[in-house]
């Protein structure tokens, strides 16, 4: 049963994975304002976290920062065992955290052939093991309670392929093919998991720095691809991460939703 | 307070986004061939606060639809926000298909939704701002045995979408389709009601989160979809089938 506000969050606890920037911050902030119960705030910056963290407790909504590198399966049980022994038991997971996506300077990689083998590693592990890592822990919490949400944030260079991001790309369609299996075993109890595919954000820059890059040349070139003609923004991540989270969206599941201003199309 | 336009409204999904987006405090045009039954939502959506008008017309016909549109504009001012819901279902072997039974299903599923976004259109590009939502179909999406034309028919809304977003994004205009899996009370379960073979119980055993839809899940998308918040979001399939068919 949906009241009048269809995106209420009925004080559920939310972990937030990279939430210490951009798109991050501005999930943990949006849950935040539609009824969360708490947000535990995790980065690998454990200051950046707590400055978030900060933001939500000034709104008056109770929050922690958790910090831990979601590589690591003893830092993000550790952190998530500390938060709710802070905020209570987590029904809401959002995997936002990720590494390699397309950098401000957007300066190319090297293409695949011409990648060292040891530089393959670091992108699996946040992009795909982190995932399955917060997955692992949270999970159990939200069979007990009977009902969760799991998005994880992906990339359509995943979804659809994008050159010199190749090692990145694999790792994002390895989380995203993770998401689809987990929504098929998860269904039963009440938790629903899905994807939101990302082109490219407006990078975290300060101003005047990010009004220079947004109207460079090589940034208009950019979005002239795009049907929409702008880079993507935080809330706009955000605002399909509360949909996705809220009650609304409880016969939603095993989909991955492009948020990418028309980069690309899905089937 | 904006206006929006639902076709096939009477009854179903389509009832459901038009009493949604009432709710969300948009006035509602709630059209369908049976004007009676239009006049009962209106009633309701009035009962709980919103504001509606009861509409008719063959959405294949454009005079129809051009006297129903204008009479909309005409109460609730420019139609920024339209939802093609109306359509047909039924379930043919296809050596049985007839030329008649092909392009009625064109007709309606795909003419119709044609010519009500081309009529609404003008309000839209003169606002700046605009949603488009297409109720399609998850068939399109897997094949239906049974239903080459009308899976076909919602294959093409599902094109028609991305075309369509890329001829209107540059005018603020966002263009969404939804695929319904199996959401009953619906024209779909009614069509399918003696061709079901399996039992609900195994149907519902095919579907993760283990229950059918209902028309509300349809509504909720649909109503997010005409919000602000999802401005970044054209050409999208926007699949809803509690995990049924994964995209």
């Amino acid at each position: 049963m949906i009241g009048n506000d269809p995106l209420d969050l009925e004080g559920q606890i939310a972990f937030v994975t990279g939430a210490g920037q951009g798109a991050g911050r501005a999930i943990a902030l949006t849950l935040a304002r539609h009824n969360a119960g708490g947000i535990a705030v995790n980065d690998f910056v454990a200051e950046r976290a707590q400055a978030v963290a900060d933001e939500i407790i000034a709104l008056g909504i109770p929050a922690c920062a958790a910090p831990a590198d979601v590589s690591d399966i003893q830092s993000v049980t550790a952190a998530m065992d500390a938060a709710e022994a802070h905020l209570g038991p987590i029904t809401l997971l959002i995997n936002n955290a990720g590494n390699a996506g397309p950098s401000a300077s957007m300066k190319p990689s090297p293409v695949f052939w011409e990648t060292s083998p040891d530089e393959w590693d670091r992108y699996f592990k946040t992009n795909l093991h982190g995932v399955m890592n917060c997955c692992h822990r949270a999970l159990p919490s939200m069979v007990k309670a009977g009902r969760g949400r799991v998005v994880t944030i992906v990339s359509d260079a995943g979804r659809t392929g994008e050159q010199r991001l190749t090692t990145y790309s694999a790792a994002k369609a390895g989380a995203n093919g993770f998401m689809r299996s987990l929504a098929k075993e998860a269904g039963r109890y009440g938790i629903t998991c899905n994807c939101i595919s990302l082109s490219t954000l407006e990078p975290p820059l300060a101003e005047p720095e990010k009004s220079e890059f947004l109207a460079s040349e090589q940034a208009q070139k950019h979005v002239s691809r795009y049907v929409i003609r702008r880079f993507g923004k935080p809330d706009d991540v955000a605002a399909m991460t509360l949909f996705l989270c809220s009650e609304a969206a409880s016969w939603i599941t095993g989909q991955t939703y492009p948020v990418n201003g028309g980069y690309t199309f899905a089937v | 307070m904006k206006t929006a336009l639902v076709t096939g409204a009477a009854a179903g999904i389509g009832k459901a986004c038009a009493m949604r987006l009432a709710k969300n405090g948009v006035a509602v045009g709630v059209l369908d061939l049976n004007l009676e039954e239009c006049q009962t939502v209106v009633q309701e959506i009035e009962a709980s606060g919103g504001k509606a008008v009861a509409l008719t017309a063959n959405i294949a016909d454009r005079t129809e639809v051009r006297h129903a549109v204008g009479k909309l504009r005409d109460h609730f001012g420019p139609i920024t926000i339209v939802v093609n819901n109306a359509g047909i279902a039924n379930f043919i072997p296809f050596e049985d298909l007839t030329d008649k039974d092909w392009d009625i299903m064109f007709e309606i599923n795909t003419k119709g939704t044609f010519i009500v976004t081309q009529e609404v259109l003008q309000d839209m590009k003169a606002a700046g701002w605009g949603r488009i939502i297409n109720i399609s179909s998850s068939s399109a999406q897997t094949g239906s045995k049974e239903q080459v034309h009308y899976s076909a028919s919602k294959g093409a809304v599902i094109a028609m979408t991305k075309s369509l977003s890329q001829a209107l994004g540059p005018y603020g205009i966002t263009v969404n389709n939804i695929p319904p899996g199996a959401v009953m009370n619906t024209i779909m379960s009614e069509a399918n009601k003696d061709r079901f073979r399996m039992s609900m119980d195994q149907l519902t055993k095919m579907i993760p989160v283990g229950r059918t839809g209902v028309a509300d899940d349809i509504a909720n998308a649909c109503a997010w979809l005409a919000s602000e918040e999802s401005s970044y979001i054209t050409g999208q399939t926007i699949g809803v089938n509690g995990g049924r068919v994964v995209s």
